[in-house]
């Protein structure tokens, strides 16, 4: 009998509790590291907002014009289907109706359109939707129109699509527009560019920059977990990119070939552990998404990094999620914390904050500081959107 | 020892069939229990109409869009509506008129409870109750809706 009992146990042990792989986050340049600066916050600055326009948007950004020296504030209303902006100093909204309909006459700004703000006087617009991006000018009208992804096309057998987003928009640098990049579900994932870089010129099309081998080891949870962010440094065109299960951060040149990586980790978390250890999961048919959000959004994780080109710095957001039981409660809001390495991503400071207050995905750097949009604010007067400026000061 | 092991079998059968049973129990309990804290009186309704606000989006765009048609024709004494996991209520209501809203049998879930993943969804949810206690949960379906209306 207790021999039985025994053998009993013994396979209950082994076959229930299997291991989870466990990935730690080397502690230098994340728990140990030169503490030399924080993000203090100094002003703020409210814009107002009609009666159909709303706290979050999913895009938005503060832009700088660097020939005027004027800052927007620009953003698309599905609602209206509008593209909006205001300068610092005037506030005053100015909305711009696209001539944008598809065949089956639906607009094109819905509510998964993302935005480039150059200037007054042109945009860009990309359709998820349709995977079309749009140049327009500043009454609406379509000067040019380009094909980035065919969805119609049967032989279209691309394993990666744009994903941009207010947390990871487009970009232009000179004719090229880059785009990150989300990913059907693989059980291999060597060698696919996560970034694609379309030139306006030759319409020419390249995906750069595939997912660590990290994703190779195990599967991860939701696919924002597989959703890249990079920045660019334009004075020396390295493009610097970022993978929510990774603590490295990886630079390259604009052709995608890496220059260099470095470790960037948090203080607050110092593990990230997969979903299941085996990367086939992503494969099965019968997958509980229940159970992936819950995982998903109560595993720490790595998020938008930006480039500030007027301090020549880095800043990365790591989100320190709430755990599984408050997930399940229904409390999914993270609080965050930015990350500041300098030009070589050696870590020099972090900053917390909290997510009920502040939403990084509306983010802005101008020469200022950071620009933080305040949902504490907005739910006490819902006419206007309210943004904090943090100052980086040193300790 | 035969009867050992014949006697800890039962056991564990027994023990997982009520373990099934249980589950199903539960969750109505739960669910009467989440009503009440949204408001008392919910407990009272026939039938009431869950519709998330992040999900299946074409699923809640149907789903919203039936409880505005049918706002009129359903006895409010019996059917409700219930919204849940609103964050901006600016945007919500720019999308459900308030002359909805301002119905007796619609309510907001202020604090989210149907948000908790015990009974939380990604599809518009029917809910069906009888002498104040939860009888079944299914998937929003309009037709299967309207054949319980013709019922209540």
């Amino acid at each position: 009998m207790n021999r039985i009992l025994y053998i009993g146990l013994f396979f209950c042990f082994f076959c229930c509790s299997e291991e989870k792989k466990t990935f730690f986050i080397p502690e230098n340049n994340s728990k140990i590291f030169e503490n030399k600066y924080a993000f203090v916050e100094v002003d703020s600055m409210s814009f107002p907002i009609d009666s159909i326009t709303t706290f979050w948007h999913y895009s938005s950004a503060i832009n700088k014009i660097d020939s005027d020296s004027i800052y927007f504030y620009s953003y698309i209303n599905s609602f209206d289907h509008s593209i909006n902006y205001s300068s610092l100093d005037k506030q005053k909204t100015k909305k711009i109706f696209a001539n944008l309909k598809n065949e089956s006459k639906l607009n094109l700004i819905s509510e998964t359109s993302t935005h480039l703000f150059i200037n007054p006087n042109q945009f860009f617009i990309y359709s998820l939707d349709t995977g079309k991006l749009f140049h327009i000018d500043s009454i609406g009208n379509i000067k040019n129109e380009y094909g980035i992804v065919d969805y119609n096309n049967a032989n279209n057998t691309s394993l990666v699509f744009p994903e941009p987003s207010s947390m990871n928009p487009f970009i232009k640098s000179n004719d090229d527009i880059l785009f990150s990049c989300g990913i059907k579900s693989q059980i291999d994932y060597s060698g696919i560019g996560m970034v694609l870089k379309y030139n306006l010129k030759n319409n020419e099309k390249k995906y750069i920059l595939p997912l660590p081998q990290l994703y190779n080891e195990a599967f991860w949870g939701s696919p924002f977990k597989y959703l890249p962010s990079f920045a660019l440094n334009p004075n020396e065109n390295i493009l610097a990119i970022s993978y929510p299960i990774s603590s490295y951060v990886y630079r390259a040149d604009l052709n995608g070939n890496i220059i260099d990586s470095a470790s960037v980790g948090s203080k607050y978390f110092s593990k990230i552990e997969p979903m299941f250890n085996d990367v086939e999961y992503a494969i099965k048919t019968d997958r509980d998404y229940g159970e992936e959000d819950i995982f998903s959004f109560s595993n720490s994780d790595f998020s938008k990094l930006i480039y500030d080109r007027y301090k020549n710095l880095y800043y990365r957001v790591a989100f320190i999620r709430p755990n599984e039981n408050e997930v399940k409660i229904g409390d999914k809001i993270p609080d965050f914390s930015i990350i500041i390495t300098d030009n070589n991503l050696k870590k020099i400071g972090e900053s917390k904050f909290s997510g009920k207050i502040y939403d990084v995905s509306m983010m802005s750097v101008t020469e200022h500081g950071i620009w933080l949009p305040r949902k504490d604010y907005y739910t006490l007067d819902q006419s206007k959107i309210i943004f904090s400026l943090f100052e980086l000061k040193k300790i | 020892m035969k009867s050992r092991i014949r006697f800890f079998l039962i056991i564990f059968i027994l023990f997982e069939f009520s373990g099934c049973k249980n589950d199903k129990h539960n969750e109505y309990d739960y669910l009467n229990d989440t009503l009440e804290k949204i408001h008392m009186s919910l407990n009272n309704y026939s039938i009431i109409l869950v519709i998330p606000n992040e999900g299946c989006s074409g699923c809640i765009k149907e789903a919203t869009q039936y409880a505005i048609e049918k706002v009129d024709a359903i006895d409010k004494e019996t059917t409700a509506v219930i919204f849940t996991g609103i964050g901006d209520m600016k945007l919500f209501k720019l999308h459900v008129d308030n002359s909805f809203l301002v119905n007796r049998n619609v309510f907001i879930d202020d604090n989210n409870y149907f948000m908790n993943s015990e009974v939380s969804s990604v599809y518009p949810q029917t809910i069906k109750l009888k002498n104040r206690k939860v009888i079944s949960k299914e998937v929003f379906d309009r037709s299967t809706f309207d054949n319980l209306l013709l019922v209540n």
